[in-house]
């Protein structure tokens, strides 16, 4: 008999840092997504705890926010992911490299 | 003569002002010049966010042009001084010709501070009706306005060093 209702998500699809330092966990619809978890992860790392100067929020809240709304209103993954990652280099402590290493060239060319 | 636009685009907030410049760079409208988003912090200083420029060394970029419709004497990211040169350098674009004057910046400002944000995108005069209806259609309220190119180098060489 197959367990699959019991098993942990893989990997990919598990909060890698974000929970474990104890930021909010992605959307479940992220969460379906193993290149937007990458995403989501890498977003993670490069903001961490840090808080937006406008708002005082996450700024990972804000760049779910961002990639929520792309993906609402029907943008595919790639594009959702960019929305993920878009402050990542200039706000964040991603360098350009890290998002070609981690999501490929598709996406940090976007 | 005009041959840029200042596309100025209101969003409801900054996460949707972000959104929409995600998908507008992604459409790969030829010329963009510049990208910028603006907002107020919580003490209602201006922020800008250069999503995208490939112009800075060229002239005035999006970020000079949207810093000079916040409220003056406040500095921005961008590093653009706007205190004291701030009226000095209005009183320049509106000499030259930049299609920016005080009611609209007034305008702007006020919806800043009720929490929006500002799509600023400088563009050639043939993208600019594009890039205005894809802003739109992202839910911003889109103005356009002409720029006469000789303004923007002036402004450039008369502001303080831009990042």
């Amino acid at each position: 008999m197959t367990r699959h209702s019991r098993q942990s998500p893989h990997p990919l699809l598990r909060p890698r840092d974000s929970t474990a330092v104890g930021l909010p966990h992605p959307p479940a619809w992220l969460m379906e997504s193993a290149l937007l978890m990458r995403a989501h992860n890498l977003a993670a790392e490069a903001h961490g705890s840090q808080r937006r100067a406008t708002d005082r929020r996450l700024s990972l809240e804000h760049v779910v926010e961002v990639a929520t709304l792309l993906h609402d209103a029907g943008f595919d993954e790639e594009l959702t992911a960019v929305g993920l990652l878009h402050d990542a280099v200039e706000r964040g402590t991603a360098a350009e490299t890290d998002v070609r290493t981690e999501m490929g060239d598709g996406i940090s060319s976007r | 003569m005009a041959d840029k636009t200042v596309v100025i685009s209101i969003f409801a907030n900054e996460a949707a002002a972000d959104a929409a410049v995600v998908s507008l760079k992604d459409a790969g409208v030829a010329n963009v010049d510049a990208v910028g988003v603006l907002v107020l912090d919580e003490n209602g200083e201006i922020k800008t966010h250069k999503v995208g420029s490939h112009s800075a060394g060229k002239g005035a970029g999006i970020g000079l042009v949207l810093g000079l419709l916040g409220p003056v004497g406040v500095g921005i990211g961008l590093g653009v001084g706007m205190g004291a040169t701030t009226g000095a350098l209005l009183g320049l674009l509106h000499h030259k010709g930049l299609g920016l004057h005080d009611s609209d910046r007034e305008r702007i400002s006020a919806e800043l501070a009720d929490g929006k944000a500002a799509v600023g995108v400088l563009s050639g005069v043939d993208e600019a009706d594009s890039i205005q209806s894809m802003l739109t259609d992202a839910g911003g309220v889109s103005e356009a306005h002409t720029v006469d190119d000789e303004a923007l180098q002036a402004v450039a060489a008369s502001a303080p060093a831009t990042t």
